[in-house]
């Protein structure tokens, strides 16, 4: 089972201009990274204080909604994060790159 | 500074296999995973263009 997690994060990490994939817990721990141990540090601590902000400011705007995915484009990448209750997916990527047809 | 190594300690091992092995994680990484590659794969690029003052290199 667990080799399946690992499948999918190496298809994702794999294509082309993914610069890394990050799973976090609620804590901000890495439990799966492709990013070198430091940047996962991180990126664990930064971004995941990021969608506790990004959170607090939907639901707080309206107490029904909820925040479901977040894009965040820089001058040299894009950091696409997808969170649930419990657990985030980071994945950063070089749009310039994904997007070649 | 020590408390905050403490708080963002990494996970063990036998933290992370416990974490990978439950059912609602799988469930997170397969949905997840799915939505990303959907955003992945559009090759429309909204910020074509229009990215002032960078230099993107390709």
């Amino acid at each position: 089972m667990p080799s399946e997690v690992d499948d999918t994060l190496k298809r994702l990490s794999n294509r082309k201009g993914v610069k890394g994939v990050v799973i976090l817990n609620g804590d901000g721990q890495a439990i799966r990274s492709t990013l070198d141990p430091e940047l996962t540090v991180k990126y664990g601590r930064l971004i995941s204080s990021l969608v506790q902000q990004t959170r607090t400011t939907i639901s707080t705007l309206d107490d029904q909604n909820d925040l479901t995915f977040l894009r965040v484009r820089t001058k040299k990448h894009e950091i696409m994060i997808a969170p649930d209750r419990e657990y985030l997916l980071i994945v950063v990527q070089n749009p310039a790159e994904t997007m070649q047809a | 500074e020590q408390e905050k190594s403490e708080e963002f300690r990494d996970l063990t091992e036998e933290e992370r296999k416990m974490i990978v092995s439950t059912p609602e994680f799988l469930d997170f990484v397969d949905t997840s995973s799915k939505v990303v590659e959907r955003a992945l794969n559009e090759k429309y690029d909204f910020m074509k263009d229009y990215t002032l003052g960078v230099d993107v290199e390709s």
